[in-house]
């Protein structure tokens, strides 16, 4: 059973990434909000030999382990030394806390570095690890998205054509993260509409590979620290060994893509939540600790004022999304299959998160609204919490597929 | 852009409805129908705990004068209005019944830095102090216990203005829902959009309303000071029901500039914070 209680490592990670973040995200926060674009380079450099000097990567990418390590774990019915994507939902919520967009800067594996470890052979594993672990900050992004479709990743229009030991791709990719920075890129492609899921495969493409190219950079509402490119592939030839799975395991590619968002969404999940609890920690230190305002849990509500039962509301919300983050990522630290349980934690953070970043900034009033304070850009930032990784709509149609044991057909 | 350009709104109604007719044959000589005049007027204060019913700037009498003190916040086009309507309380009287307007000339007080917004950034407002300028007794706008009446009155603008941002918000994304396609159908035609679409529909049809009830009141000269509090909380709630809903049903795409909708989405959170942003 989950245990609820952190032990030393967590502790340590927690308290040693809240103060990372209260005295090195925050006050640099609102300047890389407001200038989009401008690259952090100093917090990269400075964020990057921090987690190496720790011996920790930080990223999403913990998020699969070494699978028989853990089931071996499983047998004894024990804790394994090292719940990786608890912790990591520990830390990364303190990191979220302290500002969304530079953790989606922070260097390290990323969304691409967890599709390799999702998909990726024991020998690419190795080899691409190595360079996303590697001395110098690098990034491994992650490019599905394309103009025509997001939420229906079986759409994939890119293309890969064999040609010899080579693949030949073709096609746009936009929304990729990080996709101005990123050493490694893994580009899901198709070989063939007519194979349908099957015939959809990811290249781990390296920066400066011929016919690799970065368009443009989003302007956007929020997480405006992190940038968010369009990328074209003309004529990129990948080498074969490249292909993530390799060329025979047909069935890897697609399936590849959607376990990494088993791993990936309790993350995206704990980022939300991290932002919620800015927010309400910020409302909280005012209303509470600074002007003495009581919240008195549990007494009826005609005892109680709105302010009272609004902060309260809040800290329910933050601790269900919370728990069901945790449950998440403790399955996937117990090889159990998290499909459901991942999707519930990203939906309900990517809703709760709106509702209280909105909540906060009414609270506050017109100061609220203004930019003498962070509650407006937290709000902002929220919002893709709801979309990327999997729309609130697409996380909930998993949920319900899986309760009502319902094939994709059966509901669309 | 609205807003900018309503701003003399607040300072005219106010004057037309309160005025003495000295007061109306100075202010609307001064306003030139074949362009616009910058006049506006003040009454948000820069706290957390701002409340209008209880003002913190003070109008204190001496000799002819009034003397103001006290800071005022978000005010639109403060730096460019010719003459400026600050509300601020009169002696000890209490609640909205105490507030008076005062006009100050251009000049007549300290303007401070353009506030920045979460949205509507093409507004232009700024905080302002006053510091103790002196207004004649023939430039005090008595309102003899009418703030109420025209906060029902920008309240109900309030509400106009927010179904308007609501309904741009509400049209694009039905017309985005209709034409994106996912999993090889239109996006509209999977329930959980086409609802959302159908709950947005009924909130901006429902708001419209409360604008429309509270408009009709005000018309009749009845006391609408509820029906125009209750509306302008229920349509700025609904607001951010619709806008959120409006960039999520453009996924991804709602998230980026390229489409207006996030932009109405941080215009739509300015509705329940603000005041007196217009008016009818
Ligand atoms: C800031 C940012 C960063 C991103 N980073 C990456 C990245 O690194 N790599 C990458 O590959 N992508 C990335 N994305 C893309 C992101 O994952 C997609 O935007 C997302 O999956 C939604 O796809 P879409 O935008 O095409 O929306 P669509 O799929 O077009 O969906 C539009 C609307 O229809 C709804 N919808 C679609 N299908 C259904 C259905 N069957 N039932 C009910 N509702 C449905 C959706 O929920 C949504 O509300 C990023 C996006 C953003 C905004």
């Amino acid at each position: 059973m989950i245990d609820f209680e952190f032990t030393p490592i967590m502790k340590m990670a927690k308290e040693f990434t809240h103060n990372y973040a209260r005295d090195v995200m925050r006050p640099i926060a609102r300047k890389y909000d407001e200038e989009e674009h401008v690259e952090p380079t100093e917090f990269i450099q400075k964020t990057h030999e921090m987690f190496r000097s720790l011996g920790f990567s930080f990223s999403t990418a913990n998020a699969s382990g070494d699978k028989e390590e853990k089931s071996e774990h499983k047998e004894k019915h024990e804790r394994p030394k090292m719940e990786m994507n608890l912790l990591g939902a520990i830390a990364i919520e303190e990191i979220a806390w302290g500002c969304p967009g530079l953790t989606l800067r922070i260097p390290g594996p990323g969304l691409g570095g967890a599709a390799i470890m999702a998909a990726g052979t024991p020998e690419q594993k190795k080899r691409f690890m190595k360079i996303l672990n590697g001395p110098k900050p690098s990034y491994g992004a992650m490019a599905l998205t394309e103009p025509g479709f997001g939420s229906d990743a079986s759409a994939v229009a890119t293309t890969a054509v064999k040609d010899g030991d080579y693949y030949i791709i073709n096609g746009t990719k936009i929304f990729v993260t990080g996709g101005d920075m990123a050493d490694l890129y893994v580009v899901w492609a198709t070989l063939g509409k007519d194979l349908g899921r099957a015939g959809i495969k990811a290249f781990v493409i390296e920066k400066g590979t011929p016919g690799l190219k970065m368009a443009r950079l989003e302007h956007k509402l929020g997480i405006r620290a992190s940038d968010t490119a369009e990328v074209v592939l003309e004529d990129c030839r990948v080498h074969k060994d490249n292909l993530l799975g390799g060329e025979k395991k047909e069935e890897k590619g697609f399936k590849g893509a959607m376990q990494t968002f088993d791993a990936t969404r309790p993350m995206v999940a704990a980022m939300a939540i991290g932002i919620a609890r800015s927010a309400y920690d910020y409302v909280y230190e005012d209303f509470v600790v600074k002007n003495g305002l009581e919240i008195n849990y549990g007494k009826p509500l005609h005892k109680r004022g709105y302010i009272e039962t609004v902060l309260e509301d809040m800290e329910a919300k933050i601790s269900a999304a919370r728990l069901l983050t945790w449950k998440a990522a403790w399955m996937l630290d117990h090889s159990l299959p998290n499909l459901k349980e991942a999707s519930m934690a990203k939906a309900k953070a990517g809703t709760v998160v709106d509702e209280i970043t909105q909540k906060a900034i009414e609270l506050y009033g017109p100061e609220g609204y203004s930019r003498r304070h962070l509650l407006e850009k937290w709000m902002r930032d929220a919002k893709v919490y709801d979309v990327f990784e999997g729309t609130g709509q697409i996380q909930r149609l998993v949920v319900a597929r899986a309760i009502l044991d319902y094939t994709r057909k059966e509901l669309k | 852009m609205t807003v900018n350009i309503l701003a003399p709104s607040l300072f005219n109604i106010p004057l037309m409805l309160y005025g003495t007719e000295e007061q109306k044959k100075k202010y609307f000589t001064m306003n030139k129908p074949d362009q616009f005049q910058g006049f506006t007027s003040a009454l948000v204060e820069p706290s957390v705990r701002f409340d209008t019913e209880a003002l913190k700037t003070t109008a204190v009498d001496d000799v002819d004068d009034f003397v103001l003190n006290g800071d005022k916040a978000f005010v639109t086009i403060a730096d460019s209005a010719l003459a400026t309507l600050v509300f601020a309380k009169k002696g000890s009287g209490e609640g909205l019944a105490g507030i008076d307007g005062f006009i100050l000339p251009s000049g007549g007080f300290t303007v401070k830095e353009r506030e920045k917004n979460q949205g509507l950034r093409a507004l232009k407002q700024f905080s302002i102090s006053l510091d103790g300028a002196r207004v004649p007794r023939n430039e005090v706008l008595k309102l003899s216990g009418g703030f109420a009446n025209l906060l029902a009155r920008s309240r109900t603008a309030s509400i106009a203005l927010t179904t308007g941002v609501c309904r741009a918000a509400y049209e694009y994304a039905l017309a985005y829902a209709k034409e994106r396609i996912a999993f090889g159908e239109p996006i509209a035609s999977r329930q959980s959009v086409a609802f959302t679409l159908a709950e947005m529909a009924m909130e901006i049809d429902a708001m419209r309303l409360m604008a429309w009830k509270s408009a009709w009141m005000l018309d009749k000269g009845m006391d609408t000071y509820k029906e125009a509090s209750i509306g302008k909380r229920y349509a700025a709630d609904a607001a951010m029901f619709i806008t959120r809903n409006a960039t999520q049903i453009l996924g991804g795409h709602g998230f980026v500039r390229e489409h207006p909708v996030e932009m109405w989405y941080r215009d739509a959170r300015s509705f329940a914070v603000s005041e007196f942003m217009a008016i009818v």
